[in-house]
Parts: structure tokens; C-alpha cells; sequence
């Protein structure tokens, strides 16, 4: 069954790429081509963005919580950007889930600490101040 | 400092997978340290006092992880070394297979399975590792290290993580460091070859368990035990086992081995080189580690080591070592280590001579 499931999982990355790759091409021989106005692509594009940015949904972070395990936390959030076997005496490892490293203006930042694989802190993005800074636009 | 933890220690050596990483894209991702400290060392061995004192960058390090599920590749280029001596080596480099069931193949250069302590400084509690004697050019050794413990080799190994077992076995071109850097060789005496055998098991309570042992065949022509010239078997035994309870962690390891070829430190062209033909060697270790606060923890160790050689030369020496060390985390990813280390020990070759070495160091370690 795994392997099944390895080889569908494989058959779906090579399709989402022969897609980009079609579309790509298309793009190139169409003079309003651009690949977004392929559906397809469009769909893989949001797929990938829900797996690497669903941490910036407020409702992803919901369950996060202290106790609950790594996996349980990259399973709601995806995988951090930068994580760390943190230096601390008390502190396993640490997760950050942040926009711009360089951006200090950013508020879109979080972190989660892990000892012995289990949630011992988090800090949750300040995503009221997010739509506070969308609404005065 | 999670990794010091022995059994994640080995688990990590294990899978030689790691997690903690910047990542650029879904294939590549990079972490790293660097280390620099300073250190004041005075040595007297019988007659002989020397002094030295220190401050350099002791070891800069960055890893290239790759990801290509279900391979993963790590290469980690390292700057290190000291006193104009200062090269930067490929560390390890190796690719992984991981199966569905946990085993996972490794091939390429690789650190070893055996020891408690971390190959690291972001993995260790102290400054100094337990088994070097902080000779500061007393002896006339090349080396202040008495570990009898394997480091980095070129091999094959399979390994198994459970959730809460491990188990892996090497093979590879040397163990102690004998042959030309490759598996394999011709039909000129350069063919040795070790085998590396490791196990462990976690408790619930915090209890952990190892045991693992290295065996290596240096095939040489005998001669002065030179690097290519090495003719003989040698083996290490080594045990260790910890407990973590609240802010406590509690350590405690063993090694006996012995060696026909002249690698270990008493008849070690880098040690101190007797001209024996045999070499048997106990050492041991326990540890205590208190994390008072968030950031800062307390550390005493208590190492021994005991060489004894037959042959041309007996000799018999035996070291005892005490640490204190004090580690403060600025954050998670910047720690500052301080450590006072005493050595007392006895060297015999018919004629006893004593040896005491104090060591005061203060190490800044920053990680990505």
C-alpha cells in the first residue's frame, strides 16, 4: 500500500510539473500567454502555496497548542522555513514561521518550541495587526 | 542543546537526517555552526612545565542538505584547526536511502556510531572533551587526546530507528585511522578494513541505553606503524547510558579496547609513540547536568582513562579529570561556555613521572 501510494504521490508531481511545462510553452507561443490562464496550473500553484504557506491562516493555528507533537504541528502549518536544535538547556528544537527574515516591519512572524517532540511554547503570529494594516490601505 | 542527548545523538548519526535547517527550496536546505574560544592551559609533566594560552576560531561548519525523497544527501565542509595548522576538510558526505520501515542505507563518509559525547561543540555540555588531557607540548605528543573512540570513515551502513530502538552497522575503510581514506585496496598490504556494530534502546522513565563495538583489520606490512604501515587488529567496546529527569540529565560510559597496530595514544605515532606491540586501554566517564534556568545550566564531569602497553616497551598511564562548566544561551541559537578542567595523572615506563594539566576556557558558539 505504501508503495502504491509513493508511486500516485510520484505520478502527481510528474504531472503537476508536465503541466508547468506545457503551460510554460504555452505562455511562450501565446501573446496573452501567461501559464496562470491555465486552470491546471493554477491548481497545482494554490496546492503548493496551502502546503508551504497554510501557517499564515489564523485558523491553522487554532490547534496548536502546548503538548501536541512535531508531526501534529507541520500537519496543521506545513514545514517551517527555518527551524533550529536550539542552544537553550531546556529547548529541543525551535520552529519559525516568518515572512521575511530581514523585514523587521513584518508582524507576520511565529514560533514554536519542542521538547522531547512535544509543544512546550508558542507564539503566534499577530494576525490582528495583519488586518488592521490591510484595512487602512 | 538537544543533541547532546545520547540517544538523539545516535539517531541522528543514525538516519543522518536532520531537521533543523534554513531551507531554499523543497530540495536544499543549509545549517551550520561557528566556534571560537579562549583558553589557558599550563601542563607539568615530571621536570617539564609549558604554558600555552589561545583564542581562535576553533571550527566553522556548514552542511549542505539535500532532500529527494526518498533520498536524502548531506556534505559538511568544515574550517578547523589551530596554530597555523587551519584546513578546510568534507567533514562527512553521504547519501541515504530511507526505507518505509525505518531502515535507511547510507553510503560515503560518515561519523561514527560509538560515544556518548557529541562530535560537535553544539552538541556537547562542556568546552573539552572527556578524554583529552590538555597537554600543552609537555609530553611531546602531537595529540592531547587519549580517546580510544572511532571518528569519521568511508563506508556502507545499514541502520534501523524505531520509535524507541536503534540499531546500525557499518562497514567501512578504517576505524582508528589507519588506511589510505577508501574501502578496499591491493595486494600490497593496504587492505584493511572495520566493522562498526551499534544498538540502543529509550525507556519511557528517560532511561537510555547503548551498546555498540568497532573492530577494524589493519593490513600492513608491520613495520613502524606509520599511517600505510599498520599490520594488526584492534577493537573498541563501548557502553553508555543516560537518564534525563526534570532539569537533570545523568550520563555514564565505559570503552575497553585494544589494538595490535599502534593507534592508540601510548604507542600512536601522533601520541606519544613507546615502540610497543600491544595496547590495552579503559576509560569511563560520568556526568551531571543541571539546567537551573531557560537559558543556563550547570555541568560536572568525571573522566578516566588508563593505557597500558606489552611488547619492546611497558608502559602504564592513567589519567583522571575533573570538569565544571557553566553554559548561558543568549538565545536559542547563541551560547556561551565556560569551563575549568583539572587533570592528574601518572605516567610509568619503569620510572614514574607525574603529569598535571589546568585548563580554564570560555567558548562562544553560534548556530544556524
Amino acid at each position: 500500500m505504501e508503495l502504491e501510494a509513493r508511486l500516485s504521490e510520484q505520478e502527481q508531481e510528474t504531472k503537476e510539473v508536465k503541466t508547468l511545462a506545457a503551460s510554460s510553452a504555452a505562455g511562450a507561443n501565446q501573446s496573452d500567454g501567461t501559464f496562470t490562464g491555465n486552470p491546471l496550473a493554477l491548481d497545482i500553484m494554490a496546492n503548493s502555496a496551502w502546503r508551504n504557506l497554510r501557517w499564515t491562516q489564523e485558523e491553522q493555528w487554532a490547534d496548536v497548542r502546548k503538548g501536541i507533537s512535531e508531526e501534529k504541528v507541520i500537519e496543521l502549518l506545513g514545514s517551517p522555513p527555518r527551524s533550529l536544535d536550539s542552544l537553550k538547556p531546556r529547548v529541543d528544537k525551535v520552529f519559525w514561521y516568518e515572512t521575511s527574515l530581514r523585514d523587521r516591519s513584518s508582524v507576520l512572524r511565529g514560533k514554536i518550541s519542542f521538547k522531547d517532540g512535544k509543544v512546550i511554547v508558542v507564539k503566534i503570529p499577530t494576525f490582528q495587526a495583519v488586518k488592521q494594516a490591510l484595512q487602512s490601505r | 542543546m538537544k543533541n547532546k542527548i545520547a540517544l538523539a545523538a545516535a539517531f541522528m548519526a543514525a538516519t543522518s537526517y536532520s531537521t533543523a535547517e534554513i531551507v531554499i527550496n523543497d530540495f536544499l536546505s543549509f545549517e551550520g555552526f561557528g566556534d571560537m574560544s579562549y583558553s589557558q592551559t599550563d601542563t607539568e609533566f615530571g621536570d617539564v612545565d609549558e604554558s600555552d594560552n589561545s583564542f581562535a576560531i576553533d571550527q566553522v561548519e556548514i552542511a549542505w542538505l539535500f532532500d529527494f525523497d526518498p533520498v536524502t544527501a548531506q556534505i559538511d565542509l568544515a574550517y578547523e584547526g589551530s596554530d597555523g595548522d587551519q584546513e578546510t576538510v568534507v567533514e562527512q558526505a553521504f547519501a541515504t536511502y530511507h526505507m518505509d520501515n525505518g531502515g535507511a542505507i547510507t553510503a560515503g563518509r560518515y561519523a561514527s556510531m560509538l560515544g556518548f559525547e557529541a562530535f560537535e561543540p553544539t552538541g556537547l555540555y562542556q568546552y573539552s572533551f572527556a578524554y583529552d588531557i590538555h597537554d600543552a607540548g609537555a609530553t611531546g605528543a602531537d595529540t592531547s587526546s587519549v580517546s580510544i573512540l572511532p571518528g569519521y570513515a568511508q563506508g556502507v551502513k545499514f541502520t534501523y530507528e524505531g520509535d524507541m530502538t536503534f540499531f546500525g552497522i557499518s562497514l567501512q575503510d578504517e576505524v582508528f585511522g589507519y588506511d589510505r581514506g577508501r574501502l578496499g585496496g591491493d595486494n600490497d598490504d593496504n587492505s584493511s578494513y572495520g566493522v562498526e556494530v551499534a544498538g540502543s534502546i529509550a525507556m519511557d522513565n528517560g532511561l537510555s541505553f547503548f551498546l555498540g563495538g568497532a573492530y577494524e583489520a589493519g593490513d600492513g606490512t608491520g613495520g613502524d606503524a606509520s599511517d600505510t604501515d599498520a599490520d594488526g587488529d584492534s577493537y573498541v567496546i563501548n557502553a553508555y547510558t543516560t537518564f534525563e529527569t526534570g532539569a537533570w540529565i545523568f550520563a555514564a560510559e565505559v570503552n575497553y579496547g585494544e589494538s595490535e597496530t599502534g593507534r592508540f595514544f601510548l604507542d600512536s605515532p601522533d601520541g606519544i609513540d613507546v615502540n610497543a606491540e600491544d595496547e590495552e586501554v579503559l576509560s569511563a566517564l560520568i556526568m551531571a547536568n543541571f539546567a537551573y534556568s531557560e537559558r543556563a545550566s550547570f555541568t560536572g564531569r568525571i573522566s578516566y582513562t588508563d593505557h597500558e602497553t606489552d611488547g619492546a616497551q611497558e608502559v602504564d598511564a592513567d589519567f583522571l579529570k575533573y570538569t565544571i562548566a557553566h553554559g548561558y544561551a543568549f538565545s536559542d541559537n547563541l551560547f556561551l561556555v565556560t569551563e575549568l578542567s583539572y587533570v592528574d595523572g601518572e605516567y610509568d615506563n619503569g620510572a614514574s613521572t607525574d603529569y598535571e594539566s589546568l585548563l580554564g576556557a570560555v567558548e562562544l558558539i553560534f548556530s544556524f
